[in-house]
């Protein structure tokens, strides 16, 4: 399969939705494009597992490589392995999601709609790209639409809230620039597989690791770079909020990724830095999400503090630790996205997102209640939802760390369930449960678009939360290989 | 429901909740409106008007002057 498909897809799908003139014919060129994405991502998984089935052990499969600038050595190098395809799928999941949310979106459909799937385009070329040129590139084409969707769309300081998450972003997009050019002008190319066989300089690595991570870092919502998350998330309309929580965020987590594997040695250098600031975030967002009043601001706050385990498993930089920072990304994003699809829903509906305001809703939304429940249990990391799965891992690989200083910072990390649980249970016992005012008794429940946007997604959170070989399988072979360079780093030492 | 309410709430939930709308996010404000003040600062030296901009160079000319003369000697 010419994984060019995922980028052309979206592509064509916006291109259509430019065209067209209704609203009926744009939610429907919507969804359709967004389901062909979505079929796309699912018959890539089975031709990668049937691949992996009959022995292909290469690194990156469907590999495609074409020269795009020359002069300076910039191609269209692209291919993927399990943990992209693992994003892939993620992405494609929370597209369908969002354009189903969003059907009943008016104000500028056209251009609402155009932006979603230009959004998904630039996070698909990012996950399947392995120059790093071309990676920046589709960053950088994920990053206006955010800004457009905030800033047109949204509500409350919804300026102030745009401005602020694009600067934010591109203050670290220049970070991960300046990384890039160093990496190039002491390598000669922007292509990670060779970067990757013939190494970097020690002195190279340890000065711009900390550009590459620290940019990446900020997209994940790094301590004490994240303030354009709530913010940001708070005033975005419902699918740009999934799709901020749900793909943007995996953008930098697995940036993260990408670059301590790259650079090994800088990144066991650095490991201990990365782990203080990943501790921080997750205690730190777990107790400011806990006085939130704002249901957008709980699970915005909630995930900083999500975010944090992905970077805390990145920076333990064990095979263990790093595939619960892969499953974390898949969960979190499934689970936010579901969050945040259900607070619209109930918002659409009371027009109020204050916890204080809200209350009984599982009397006339028994559905809305339910998914917000869910979405609420595996946020607080429950066994058998994907959360579980997710944490676990990384605490299990965090443990195998014999230093002292480490294991704290995984009992650190760990504790902050306790917090999670309670800010969780707060907000949905309020929100759901007691008595319910009488101008929200003769509410509606979900209707059949928000059905099944939110059955998608659950669905996904309960596969990896019951049946988590599977996404073990997807990923783990690629932990493999990403382990050998990080290993051979240790070695070195 | 005691620890909660009267130890975790006000005595670290809600510090951490102030610190980081006053202090993480007030940073990262203080420097977007210290950009804004030396923005609005810079701007009026475009004028428009040759005769400053003839001022300015006039004056890095002589300021190039000072420490070739009497720095880089």
């Amino acid at each position: 399969m010419n994984l060019s498909l995922l980028i052309l897809l979206p592509l064509l799908t916006a291109l259509l939705i430019l065209l067209s003139k209704q609203l009926a014919q744009i939610r429907v060129i919507g969804l359709v494009g967004s389901l062909a994405q979505l079929g796309a991502a699912t018959w890539l998984l089975k031709l990668y597992m049937d691949q992996r089935a009959a022995g292909n052990t290469a690194t990156h499969l469907f590999e495609t490589n074409t020269v795009w600038f020359k002069a300076l050595n910039i191609n269209y190098h692209i291919g993927i392995d399990g943990i992209a395809l693992a994003m892939i799928l993620l992405t494609s999941l929370i597209v369908v999601a969002g354009i189903l949310v969003s059907w009943t979106m008016e104000k500028l459909s056209k251009e609402y709609f155009f932006l979603l799937v230009l959004l998904s385009m630039g996070a698909y070329g990012f996950f399947i790209s392995l120059d790093l040129f071309t990676l920046f590139f589709f960053l950088e084409v994920a990053v206006i639409p955010k800004f457009l969707l905030i800033g047109i769309w949204g509500s409350g300081k919804k300026e102030n809230s745009a401005m602020k998450l694009a600067l934010m972003l591109m203050a670290g997009s220049a970070l991960v620039f300046v990384g890039l050019m160093g990496i190039y002008y002491n390598t000669h190319t922007f292509d990670m597989v060779e970067i990757g066989k013939m190494g970097i300089s020690l002195g190279v690595q340890k000065f711009f690791f900390p550009f590459l991570f620290l940019g990446f870092g900020i997209f994940a919502a790094l301590f004490p770079f994240h303030t354009w998350v709530p913010d940001g998330h708070a005033s975005a309309p419902t699918a740009a909020s999934m799709f901020l929580a749900g793909i943007s965020m995996k953008l930098g987590g697995y940036g993260c990724l990408r670059m301590a594997a790259l650079m090994p040695d800088a990144a066991h250098s650095y490991s201990w830095i990365i782990i203080l600031l990943a501790t921080i975030a997750i205690i730190y967002g777990a107790f400011a999400t806990m006085m939130q009043t704002d249901l957008k601001y709980i699970n915005a706050y909630s995930s900083i503090s999500h975010c944090g385990f992905v970077i805390l498993g990145i920076g333990m930089l064990n095979k263990t630790s790093i595939n619960g920072a892969v499953i974390q990304m898949v969960s979190h994003g499934l689970m936010t996205a579901l969050f945040f699809a259900a607070i619209g829903m109930i918002y659409s509906r009371t027009h109020t997102r204050m916890v204080a305001q809200l209350g009984g809703l599982l009397k006339v939304m028994p559905f809305i209640s339910t998914v917000f429940v869910i979405a609420g249990l595996c946020s607080l990391g429950l066994p058998g939802f994907s959360g579980f799965v997710a944490e676990m891992t990384v605490f299990m690989g965090s443990w195998q760390n014999p230093d002292g200083v480490y294991r704290l910072a995984t009992v650190i990390s760990a504790a902050s369930i306790v917090v999670t649980a309670v800010y969780i249970l707060r907000a949905t016992g309020k929100t759901i449960m007691g008595p319910i005012s009488d101008e929200h008794a003769l509410l509606s429940d979900a209707s059949w678009n928000e059905k099944l946007a939110a059955g998608l997604l659950i669905i996904g959170i309960l596969i990896i939360g019951l049946a988590p070989f599977l996404i073990n399988q997807l990923i783990m072979p690629s932990t493999d290989f990403l382990m050998i360079n990080i290993d051979k780093a240790i070695t070195l030492k | 429901m005691f620890i909660t309410k009267k130890i975790i709430f006000p005595f670290i939930g809600q510090p951490i909740a102030w610190a980081d709308r006053n202090i993480v996010d007030g940073f990262i404000l203080l420097l977007a409106s210290t950009t804004a003040k030396i923005s609005a600062a810079i701007k009026t030296l475009q004028s428009g008007k040759v005769q400053n901009y003839a001022l300015y160079f006039f004056g890095g000319v002589l300021a190039l002057s000072v420490l070739f003369i009497y720095i880089w000697k």
